[in-house]
This record gives structure tokens, C-alpha cells and sequence, in this order.
């Protein structure tokens, strides 16, 4: 049907700025309605305030697009664009089992991502760079077999769901056996033979797929979205662990030629359940980044801790970060705000963000991001 | 549709329905007449819990010669999480005769399984 885990093409539109600001936060999966991770490359870009990296369950592969606005303050083809992807987990066939994926599972949460940021006059690629990041815990999906059951309720939907495929099930072979019966009348055929063909029409069409009318298709519809809903409810704000690592290159002026290593980052993410309806993000990032002025690298290090208050849907957020560069004031970073869904495709997001580096004073920038996803191939 | 060979001195026919890995889901069970058109008793199900999901089939187990097992089964396998395999497993006493299986693909939630076994007395009643 499809492939093994979530083969999901999520494409992802990181940043339509309203206010004068920088983005902050991250889109949701439309499939599944999970986070879409900043990838480490994308976070490389510097097109984000905050260095948290958020976790994420293993995909396939994600496509991040930001920057859209033009310098009139239009909307334009994205400046930033980031794609994100797991190399065995793509090449994994459609079978592929919870066995084979524990066996490996490390090698299936292992993604690379590649990112570029376009310059704003000229088009050409001013900044690359690359990224390779492992889950290292995740109770989202994969893991949760155990506990499936016990967290999920979703029995009484599927015993609906049944009662109404069971009953077309039951009208379809009805209909069929009384066809056979009109014909051994017409036929003679005996009780022996009538029975045979009744056998052979279930070893042919007494398969799963009985037809419905529309009304029961939506019937099914509708139950099959709230059992969706409900998963996703349940681990939205489930404990993972990722682990990433990545390089950037800049280019000194617009051309985007003589591109230069001029960063390197490692980072470590911790989101955990704290509530049913609440989750943490405590994030690490250590790192080395070229001056722009006398060309020398120096080192950098930001903590921060972001909490999540609400549902899979619409949440509430505030996160802080604190920055410490060599030879550089501290940063620290307050954020605020909000984020849902206002339908299945669209995604948006408020924020307020207050930024004090030591010995200045503090600026404050309010944010609007509108995200949106696709769900597979 | 797969058949199950019993005898008439194995001992009592039973039925189960097991989801591996578990998953939530509901199940029909349903036992036909040997003319396939009036089931003989029909049981439900679900599986939150697993150890009631067996079910004894009537005695003599010789009154089943040509009866049909049937199971419909939906069981719910969101995005994100391994495949589940659906089975229909006929014993005598704790002997297995026949397993009829199906795989439930990540993201059928709402998908139907139907499993059939065809009951049959061999070596004489």
C-alpha cells in the first residue's frame, strides 16, 4: 500500500513574515500532525532566532522552504530551502517490519539534510549547508507497541467501523448467493453443486473489500479521521532524543563564489512528556563560527528550554534561550506565543520575542508564520 | 480460504482471533451452517485484551463436518507504526489445524479483514 514507515513527502513553508522579525517556530506534519523538525542544516542558515533543534520521529523525507518575502515586501519564490532525508528509510521496501526496523533502528533514525539560503538581489546560492542527524529515543511511533492499546481507545470506533463493513459484507454476499440460488432453480443444479459454487464465490470475492454505498464510505470516513485524531492526540508531546551535527559555508558577497566554511554546530534535544497535555524541549547547542571581521573562528554555546501547553492541534508555547559566544556579549531570549491548525493543510503561528544582550537594551519583535504540509507521495 | 482437518476423537474445536503486533481493533466471529446461508452462533470481540479471544466450537466436534468459520476484522494501524498480521487460528484441543492470516498495512484504520476457514471431518465419524 505504502512504504513501510511514514513515506511522507512534507513539504513545508517555514516562513511567510509578517512583522519585521525572524522566524521562530516550525511547521506541523499534515499527516500525522506531529512536529516537521528544523532540520540541522536549516537551522545552519541562520534564518532562526532560536537554535533548538526540535525533535522529530524518523520520515523519509521532509522539504523546508522559508524566506518568502521580497525586499519591496512582497511574497517571492523561498529564499531558504531545506530538505531533509533518511537514506535507509527510503530505500526500505513496503513490507518492512518492526523487527527489521528494531534490528536497525538507529541506521533507519539516521537523516542527512542539505540547505541552501538564496540571496536576496541577485538569486544565486549565498550560504550551503549540510547535516546529518540520529533519534536516538523516540516514544512516538515505532516504540509504542506496548502501550498501544492501553493509551489508545479507539475500540469503540473500530466496532462502528466494522458494523458497517460488515454489514455490506453481508449484503454483497447475500446478494450473490441468492443469484446462485435463482440460477440452480432455473438450472436443476444440485444441493451439492449449489453449495460448491456458494464455496468458490467466497474463495474468489469474499475478500475485505465489499462494496458501500456513499453513505457508508463517509460514515467510514469520518470514523477512520477520528481515530487518526486520536493518535495523534495521544503523541504529539511523546519523549524523543536526537542527536545531530552539521557544517555551513558562506560566500562573502552576492555572487555566492569563494564559499568558505565559516560554521560548525553540534547539538542535543530532549523533548519529554511532562503532562497530558504538556511537553518540554530542553536543547543544547555548542558550536564555531567565523567572525566576519577578523576571519578567526570562535566558539559558541546556547541552552534553551521551550514548553508546550495544549494539543497536537493548537498549543501554546514560551521557550528561553541563553547565548554565549568567545569574545561576545550573552544573548538571552525570551519567546512567547501560540500555535494551531486552522484546517488540515494550513498552520499558524504567533509569536512575541524579547531579546537582551548584556549592557543593551531589549528588543522585541512579534512574529506570523503561516506553514503548510502535504502528507505522502 | 484455508481448511481445517479434524477428527471426530481429536477432542473439542476452538477458534481465536489474534492481532501481532496488538493493536486496537474489533472482530465478528462467525460459525456458518454447512449450507452457508445461517450461521450456527457468532461471537465479538476486541482486542484490548488477548485472553478471551478463544472460543470453543460446539460438541462432538463431528457436528462441524462442512462448517465455515468466518471472522471480519477492523483493526487500526495508524501511520507511523509497524504493520499487524490478523489471524483466524482453528485447534483441536491444543493442536493446531489450520491458521488463516492477513497483513494489516500502517495507516488502515479502517480497513476490513475477512478470514475464512472451512471446517472438515476426515477419517470418518
Amino acid at each position: 500500500m505504502r512504504r513501510g514507515l511514514n513515506l511522507l513527502l512534507t513539504v513545508v513553508f517555514l516562513g511567510t513574515d509578517v512583522a519585521a522579525a525572524e522566524d521562530v517556530t516550525r511547521a506541523w506534519s499534515f499527516k500525522n500532525n506531529f512536529s516537521i523538525p528544523d532540520a540541522p542544516a536549516y537551522l545552519l542558515l541562520g534564518v532562526e532566532p532560536s537554535d533548538i533543534l526540535r525533535p522529530e520521529t524518523p520520515r523519509d523525507l521532509a522539504l523546508g522552504f522559508a524566506k518568502f518575502r521580497t525586499g519591496d515586501g512582497g511574497f517571492g519564490i523561498p529564499r531558504a530551502i531545506a530538505l531533509e532525508f533518511s537514506p535507509l528509510l527510503l530505500s526500505s521496501p513496503d513490507d518492512l517490519t518492526l523487527a527489521q526496523y528494531k534490528k536497525r533502528r538507529l541506521w533507519y533514525a539516521s537523516r542527512l539534510s542539505v540547505a541552501t539560503l538564496l540571496d536576496s538581489t541577485t538569486g544565486t546560492p549565498s550560504r550551503l549547508a549540510g547535516g546529518f542527524r540520529v533519534t536516538v529515543v523516540d516514544e512516538r511511533t515505532i516504540g509504542t507497541d506496548s502501550s498501544y492499546i492501553e493509551s489508545l481507545r479507539v475500540t469503540d470506533l473500530t466496532r462502528q467501523i466494522l458494523q458497517i463493513r460488515t454489514s455490506a459484507a453481508d449484503r454483497f454476499r447475500e446478494e450473490a448467493f441468492r443469484a446462485i440460488d435463482v440460477e440452480a432453480e432455473a438450472g436443476g443444479l444440485s444441493a451439492a453443486a449449489v453449495r460448491e459454487r456458494k464455496r468458490e464465490w467466497i474463495r474468489k470475492y469474499g475478500g475485505d473489500n465489499p462494496a458501500q454505498t456513499i453513505e457508508e464510505d463517509e460514515q467510514i470516513a469520518r470514523l477512520s479521521k477520528e481515530i487518526k485524531k486520536r493518535f495523534t492526540e495521544r503523541y504529539w508531546n511523546a519523549t524523543v532524543l536526537d542527536l545531530a551535527a552539521g557544517v555551513r559555508a558562506t560566500s562573502p558577497d552576492s555572487t555566492g563564489r569563494s564559499m568558505r566554511l565559516d560554521a560548525l554546530s553540534l547539538w542535543g534535544t530532549y523533548a519529554l512528556r511532562t503532562g497530558r497535555i504538556s511537553q518540554v524541549i530542553l536543547g543544547l547547542k555548542g558550536g564555531s563560527q567565523r567572525d566576519s571581521l577578523d576571519g578567526d573562528m570562535r566558539a559558541n554555546l546556547a541552552v534553551g528550554a521551550r514548553y508546550y501547553i495544549g494539543s497536537a492541534r493548537g498549543k501554546a508555547f514560551a521557550e528561553w534561550q541563553t547565548t554565549v559566544s568567545e569574545e561576545q556579549r550573552a544573548r538571552c531570549t525570551l519567546t512567547g506565543g501560540i500555535e494551531f491548525a486552522a484546517s488540515e493543510w494550513a498552520w499558524l503561528n504567533f509569536g512575541v520575542a524579547s531579546t537582551k544582550t548584556t549592557g543593551e537594551a531589549s528588543q522585541v519583535v512579534t512574529t506570523f508564520r503561516l506553514k503548510t504540509a502535504l502528507p505522502s507521495f | 480460504m484455508t481448511t481445517a482437518n479434524f477428527t471426530a476423537a481429536g477432542g473439542r474445536l476452538s477458534a481465536e482471533i489474534t492481532c501481532e503486533p496488538r493493536r486496537d481493533g474489533s472482530y465478528d466471529l462467525r460459525l456458518w451452517h454447512r449450507d452457508l446461508n445461517k450461521k450456527v452462533k457468532e461471537w465479538s470481540g476486541n482486542f484490548r485484551v488477548t485472553e478471551d479471544d478463544r472460543y470453543d466450537l460446539p460438541a462432538p466436534a463431528s457436528v462441524n463436518h462442512g462448517r465455515a468459520l468466518q471472522s471480519l476484522v477492523v483493526v487500526a494501524v495508524p501511520s507511523g507504526v509497524s504493520p499487524s498480521t490478523v489471524s483466524l487460528i482453528v485447534r483441536q484441543g491444543d493442536k493446531e489445524l489450520a491458521r488463516e492470516s492477513r497483513l494489516v498495512e500502517q495507516g488502515s484504520v479502517d480497513q476490513l479483514v475477512q478470514l475464512w476457514v472451512d471446517l472438515q471431518l476426515v477419517g470418518g465419524k
